[in-house]
């Protein structure tokens, strides 16, 4: 055999036993997050003394009754209709309110370019904790504690100083001859905003949805000091009081689990392909 | 359609850069006029100002007689082709043509009637439905002609349009931008750094550099007669030579020497040059008035001895370049000479069509107008 022949030889191994590896890997992180998510879902159909006694074995008996007792107990009619409307307001709000301030930030030219973005940029460094005790005295002071209008202003606030800076890098790589091109056209910023940089901010727009759907749909400690009333609350708090001080009813606080976490599962199978894509670009801009 | 005026014209950019200096501009009606210069000279700059797309700093700005340096560029009445083109990506091109006129609140049928007559003329009509990606960049120019012909504007401004393109599809679309000119009968404003370009297309020729207007002409008026070294040079290709000469006065006769050779100044020059005697001074020269000292050519007024370094044949003639002991200079001859490089060579320099240039402040000692319609 000749040198050049063991070359391509080992070299073929080679490529085969990193290939194999890296499946390997690959098959490992696979099972370590579903497998969780599998045996939450098969131990939601267990009562909690079968839990108890097995707690890797397949239900003896399924049962749907810690849905059921779930859904009433965590009072989910309210707390789900609440998550939605804070996810998809919130979302929203954060999307138009970082394209819009992107715009000028990125495209209209002024002495207040600056300090204003930096204000914004400044916001991505604050932890949620160190926010806690200030906005939580502000919402008292507006006098909007207790409603959704608070928690709506605080997650469209907290979203904005990522997503602002998101928005502006990315409509900077918009060329400019556009937005001049529009304005000899007749349009004003407005329509310019609407008409030509809004289509065209499709993709950081998507990056916005999806960093924000799953950080919103889970999100617990700010609305946690923003509302009190149950008919305010969203699902992760009624998920919360499913662990109890004293006792847990294990089984129910799984079920509970799950149907918080259905909505996110069905969101990932569907926009699978966005998301990967919106991920790297939120990793290349970040 | 319009006249543009340009009164004294000035930008000036955060941290005081003067990128337009009194720039003073008369653009008639209906004429293709061309801004042109090396970049950086502050042709596109002024170009913006007109479009209304840089606040001018100071001086005014007239479009068919009324001052519009605080009216918008939607005011204004113009219609811009970028250089990159600046199509809407998300549009279809009769979209991106429409655009303009929608926003007027044009009537449908009449945008209809205006984006498919454009399209006709500019040969687009099949690409109507496609996206702005799917075309070439030839038909994406095209089509940012088609955006600015359907608005019917009182000024066309073009900013460096064909610079994107191919050698091949310049020449053909600097072509048709003039067949277009003569079709519309627009006010035309054109910015390019291509002198060809300027030479071909233009009525007139607006030359800057370094933000000042150098001169203002017809092609071959500039051609002909440049205000300076830099006009002279940058006007033509292979562009003029320039040799540094002394003015002699033997006995009441004038000289130009070069090294050690003697040519006669054509008798029209020699009053002009007598403030210069003992001076040395630029003479500048075209190729094509330099031609090989052989049968048939007039060599009364003196040669210039050289060798040949470059033979460059192009054809329908040829372009020699020679040097003296110490200068270098090109002649365009005809394709029938067969000069080597190392051969001797011998000018024979039409003395009439030489231009001279100050050495000091670089303006031609010859008269000649700073703007030749003024």
């Amino acid at each position: 055999m000749s040198e050049e022949h063991k070359t391509t030889f080992w070299g073929a191994v080679g490529g085969k036993a990193a290939k194999s590896l890296a499946y390997a890997v690959m098959a490992l992180f696979s099972v370590m997050t579903l497998y969780p998510i599998f045996w939450l879902a098969m131990n939601s159909f267990k009562t909690t003394r079968e839990f108890q006694v097995s707690q890797l074995g397949f239900p003896v008996a399924p049962t749907l009754a810690n849905y059921k007792g779930a859904w009433e107990f965590g009072e989910f009619a309210k707390l789900f209709p609440n998550s939605l409307i804070y996810t998809a307001l919130s979302t929203l709000g954060i999307i138009f309110f970082s394209l819009l301030a992107g715009f000028a930030f990125a495209k209209i030219r002024s002495k207040a370019t600056a300090p204003l973005y930096g204000s914004f940029i400044i916001g991505i460094l604050l932890t949620i904790q160190t926010l806690m005790i200030p906005l939580f005295l502000e919402v008292n002071i507006l006098g909007i504690y207790n409603t959704r209008l608070a928690v709506l202003l605080v997650y469209i606030g907290a979203g904005l100083p990522t997503g602002i800076y998101l928005a502006t890098e990315f409509i900077k790589g918009i060329p400019s001859a556009l937005v001049e091109s529009a304005r000899i056209d007749g349009a004003g910023y407005w329509r310019i905003f609407l008409a030509i940089i809004t289509p065209m901010a499709v993709p950081v727009a998507t990056t916005l949805a999806i960093l924000n759907i799953t950080g919103i749909w889970n999100e617990f400690a700010l609305i946690n000091i923003l509302v009190s009333r149950t008919e305010l609350k969203s699902l992760p708090l009624g998920i919360f009081k499913f662990s109890g001080s004293l006792s847990t009813d294990y089984g129910k606080q799984f079920a509970a689990l799950v149907i918080g976490m259905v909505p996110m599962l069905a969101f990932y199978v569907v926009f699978r392909k966005q998301i990967t894509k919106g991920v790297a670009a939120g990793a290349i801009k970040g | 359609m319009a006249k543009v005026e340009l009164k004294n014209l000035v930008k000036v950019y955060e941290g005081n850069v003067t990128a337009v200096d009194k720039a003073t501009i008369t653009v008639n009606d209906k004429e293709f006029v061309v801004f042109v210069g090396p970049s950086g000279c502050g042709k596109s700059t002024t170009l913006r100002m007109v479009a209304g797309l840089e606040d001018i700093t100071e001086g005014e700005l007239y479009i068919d007689g009324k001052m519009v340096n605080d009216v918008p560029p939607k005011d204004r009445d113009i219609a811009m082709v970028f250089q990159n083109y600046a199509l809407y990506p998300h549009m279809t091109v009769y979209e991106n043509m429409a655009f303009g006129l929608k926003i007027r609140k044009v009537a449908k049928a009449e945008i209809d009637k205006r984006v498919r007559d454009a399209a006709r003329i500019l040969d687009i009509e099949k690409l109507l439905d496609r996206r702005p990606k799917q075309l070439s960049g030839g038909q994406r120019q095209r089509v940012a002609v088609g955006r600015a012909i359907v608005r019917n504007p009182k000024v066309f401004l073009f900013d460096e349009p064909l610079s994107n393109l191919d050698a091949k599809l310049r020449v053909q679309m600097r072509a048709e931008l003039i067949e277009l000119h003569n079709r519309l009968q627009a006010t035309m404003i054109y910015v390019t750094h291509d002198q060809v370009e300027a030479m071909t297309m233009g009525d007139k020729i607006v030359v800057m550099r370094d933000g000042k207007v150098n001169q203002i002409g017809s092609p071959l008026y500039l051609y002909n007669h440049p205000i300076n070294k830099f006009v002279a040079g940058f006007m033509g290709s292979p562009p003029m030579n320039f040799l540094t000469v002394k003015i002699v006065d033997e006995g009441g006769q004038l000289y130009v020497v070069v090294g050690n050779m003697k040519l006669k100044p054509a008798p029209s020059h020699v009053e002009l040059l007598k403030a210069y005697v003992g001076k040395e001074v630029s003479f500048g020269i075209r190729p094509e008035d330099i031609p090989v000292a052989a049968e048939g050519i007039d060599s009364s007024a003196g040669k210039i001895l050289a060798r040949v370094t470059v033979v460059e044949p192009l054809g329908a003639e040829i372009n020699i370049y020679a040097s003296t002991n110490e200068q270098s200079l090109i002649s365009r001859v005809p394709p029938h000479h067969t000069y080597k490089i190392g051969d001797d060579i011998a000018f024979a320099p039409l003395m009439e069509k030489a231009r001279y240039f100050d050495r000091e402040n670089e303006l031609a000692i010859l008269p000649v107008k700073f703007d030749e319609q003024a």
